[in-house]
């Protein structure tokens, strides 16, 4: 059959990606009926990465065709997430799912990161270029409301996206769902709930719509009606895997561990994968459970051995468990598979070097402990705090209390509101029969950041905004994620763009003082009030600027 | 044991249908033109045709096994029919294929467009065993559903001779059930037209 070419479409520039030699040449056969002439074959992840990396930026890939399985330990939905979380496609390529039918149930449930849309085998080059046109309408649709949404003009984007349902839009419920995470990112909780009622009333037991639901309530404190649904949810889909994500983040939040690994186990027992059994072993360590962490640690380095995702921290993680399992041995054993391939990454090696030095100390081997504390304290000079702690730690098991002492110091004092840090660096400390010192450190740097709010404010009060913004903004340094400095810091920012109008530098900065009050003071009242005041100065700037 | 060779080989069967099915493709599309463009396009169609009547098949076997799931999604069911009778691959003499969407039509729908698609195309290529000059692929809204139909010119239900496994009606059946909204469930009609012929319909609540 002939198929009349569309221009749009034979412009495209592709990149195909199977295991199957013959696939990739039916699917290639395909795209060249479609007058797709620039195709890129790939037939692992390793080698689709490879081309990625390897696209010239004048011109990426505009289209990704991937079989869901791909032989190997990573499949293609892995390769997705990989993609998208690395951001290593432009957010405009469009990826499409190949899969089996047998397989289309199991894959379509795992959608944290979808894509975006599915082709199931067998298809004919008229159906891939259906699916095409499709996504580029919808694309095109709702192109004006997500431009907006990319600069941070969520309220005209909300606008955007109401005009497109208000006229019965085929891409109505498209619309929905996006206004409702804009509403959901400027704190308006119970409008966005109003917005997935909206999409319910349209079609009951749309699952996005439900869970959105429920993630609305959770947002807006009402966590008792947020589990009831979340509960009815996963009763209604028993394989619907973001229920019980959802459900865990809750419990988790709560303190609830045990429940939180509890709706852990059951998203990794629908969908397996690298990323859940991680969770898991998570949950599991700070509840002590090593028995669980273990089994969880080890599952994720065998599913990754040969993946993409592999990571050289779940080896750490995993030895570290095994050195406080009094299995030297075990522990030397999980880092070697990943020692030489990630020979520069410092965090991982300080790591490996403090699980080396404490596993040689305890098999008396005292030469070789000395000669790998002294690598790990040399490398925990450019690691990231968490490594500090595990060299903090093996110091002690070493005698180096001095050492260890001054090390941890300056990992807690500068991140002294990283409350998962401090609990790990407590817990070291405890170890070592040190507990006191974390919080002496902590409170001597709140009290100096505290004080420096405090003179930035009583500076605003009296107009001097310029220098007031210099001093928050060295608070801010000190004390990153501190509501209070938090909370003043937009303030005093918010008083400069209501006195002076619009600076982008500044917006900027408030949003992102906003954003990092919403993750750690989610749905309280002056954050909601202060975004509320945000969006309408950025209105007022918008309509100042179209007169 | 039993089980897993059978699902094997219909596995390797419809790698290999598919793989065929590419081929013939690309000869019909070659030999465009030539003397030969009526075989190969008849060629191609059957191969697509079998291919189609495998999944179908499997289909309707793993609905028998575990139940039949519906992915539902919004799809508008105007572009959606448009797009299953652009991807039919018909037999060259086939009888002209029309696509009409009734009033009150609604600008989106939740259904599973693969399944539908699938029940869909078993619906046509029945028609197209009896139709005389046309058959009518058609959609619209129906007291609260959205109801696709295949009509044919045809003798209609009862009056005509040939055999049918019913395998298509069974699997066009399970597709239709799979299809839920509250209470109610999908369902298929086949019946006579007033004008003469057959029509069958998927209705999706």
């Amino acid at each position: 059959m002939v198929i009349i070419q569309n221009s749009r479409v034979s412009k495209l520039k592709a990149l195909l990606i199977d295991d199957m030699s013959g696939m990739r040449a039916n699917l290639r056969a395909q795209l060249h009926q479609l007058g797709i002439q620039d195709v890129a074959q790939a037939a692992s992840a390793t080698e689709a990465l490879k081309a990625i990396a390897q696209q010239p930026a004048g011109r990426p890939f505009d289209l990704v065709l991937c079989d869901y399985n791909l032989g190997g330990s990573t499949n293609g939905q892995q390769l997705l997430e990989h993609v998208r979380s690395k951001k290593l496609l432009l957010p405009a390529t469009v990826w499409f799912m190949v899969t089996a039918e047998s397989s289309y149930d199991y894959v379509a449930t795992a959608s944290d990161y979808a894509p975006d849309d599915y082709l199931i085998k067998p298809f004919t080059a008229t159906n891939l270029e259906s699916r095409l046109m499709r996504h580029f309408e919808r694309q095109d649709a709702l192109e004006p409301a997500i431009k907006r949404m990319s600069v941070g003009d969520l309220e005209g984007a909300i606008a955007q996206f109401s005009k497109l349902t208000e006229a019965g839009s085929k891409f109505t419920m498209d619309a929905l769902r996006l206004k409702a995470r804009c509403l959901t990112s400027l704190n308006r909780h119970d409008e966005a709930k109003a917005v997935f009622a909206q999409a319910l009333s349209i079609r009951q037991g749309v699952p996005w719509a439900e869970l959105g639901f429920a993630r609305a309530l959770r947002d807006a404190g009402e966590t008792e009606k947020a589990v009831t649904a979340v509960v009815a949810i996963s009763a209604a889909n028993p394989t619907l895997v973001g229920a019980y994500e959802l459900l865990a983040e809750i419990h988790q939040a709560r303190g609830e561990d045990a429940q939180a690994l509890d709706a852990l186990h059951k998203a990794e027992s629908i969908v397996p994968s690298a990323k859940r059994s991680r969770a898991v072993a998570e949950t599991a360590v700070r509840m002590g459970n090593m028995e669980t962490a273990t089994a969880a640690y080890a599952k994720v380095v065998a599913s990754t051995r040969t993946s993409v995702t592999k990571n050289p921290y779940d080896n750490a993680a995993l030895a570290q468990i095994y050195m406080d399992t009094g299995a030297p041995d075990k522990a030397l054993e999980a880092l070697k598979p990943v020692q030489r391939e990630f020979a520069n990454e410092t965090g991982f090696q300080a790591i490996a070097a403090a699980v080396e030095a404490r596993a040689y100390g305890e098999t008396g081997d005292e030469e070789a402990a000395a000669a790998a504390l002294e690598r790990a304290l040399e490398l925990a000079k450019n690691a990231d705090p968490e490594a500090t702690l595990a060299v903090s730690k093996a110091c002690f098991a070493l005698g180096k209390d001095a050492e260890g002492e001054r090390i941890i110091t300056n990992a807690v004092r500068a991140n002294h509101e990283d409350a998962r840090l401090i609990a790990a660096a407590k817990k070291v400390l405890k170890d070592a029969g040190r507990e006191e010192i974390a919080g002496r450190i902590v409170d001597a740097q709140v009290q100096e950041m505290l004080a420096l709010t405090e003179r930035a404010l009583g500076l605003a009060k009296k107009a001097q905004l310029a220098e007031a913004q210099a001093i928050i903004a060295e608070a801010i340094a000190g004390l990153p994620n501190n509501v209070g400095v938090l909370v003043a810091a937009a303030q005093i920012n918010l008083l400069f763009i209501s006195q002076n109008g619009l600076d982008i530098e500044v917006a900027t900065r408030v949003r992102e003082y906003l954003a990092r009050l919403d993750a750690l003071a989610h749905g309280t009242e002056r954050v909601v009030k202060m975004s509320a005041f945000f969006n309408e100065l950025l209105l007022k700037a918008r309509a100042e600027a179209v007169t | 044991m039993k089980d897993a060779l059978v699902a094997t080989v219909v596995h390797d069967l419809k790698n290999a249908l598919a793989s065929l099915t590419s081929s013939t493709g690309n000869i019909a599309e070659r030999t465009i033109g030539s003397e030969l463009e009526c075989d190969t396009g008849k060629l191609h169609a059957t191969t697509v045709a079998l291919s189609q009547r495998l999944v179908g098949f499997l289909t309707l076997y793993r609905s028998a096994e575990a139940g039949l799931k519906a992915q539902l999604r919004d799809n508008t069911p105007e572009d959606f029919l448009r797009e299953v009778a652009a991807g039919l691959v018909l037999p060259p003499q086939a009888v002209a294929i029309k696509t009409v969407t009734r009033e009150p039509s609604a600008p989106f729908w939740f259904f599973d467009d693969y399944l539908t698609r699938m029940a869909l195309e078993a619906a046509v290529h029945n028609a197209l065993r009896f139709a005389r000059s046309e058959v009518i692929l058609a959609c619209g809204m129906l007291d609260g559903y959205l109801v696709f139909s295949v009509a044919d010119d045809g003798p209609g239900l009862g009056k005509c001779g040939e055999p049918s496994t019913g395998l298509g009606t069974a699997l066009c059946q399970a597709i239709a059930q799979a299809h839920t909204n509250g209470t109610r469930a999908g369902k298929v009609v086949l019946r006579n037209r007033p004008e003469g012929g057959a029509i069958f319909e998927l209705w999706l609540p």
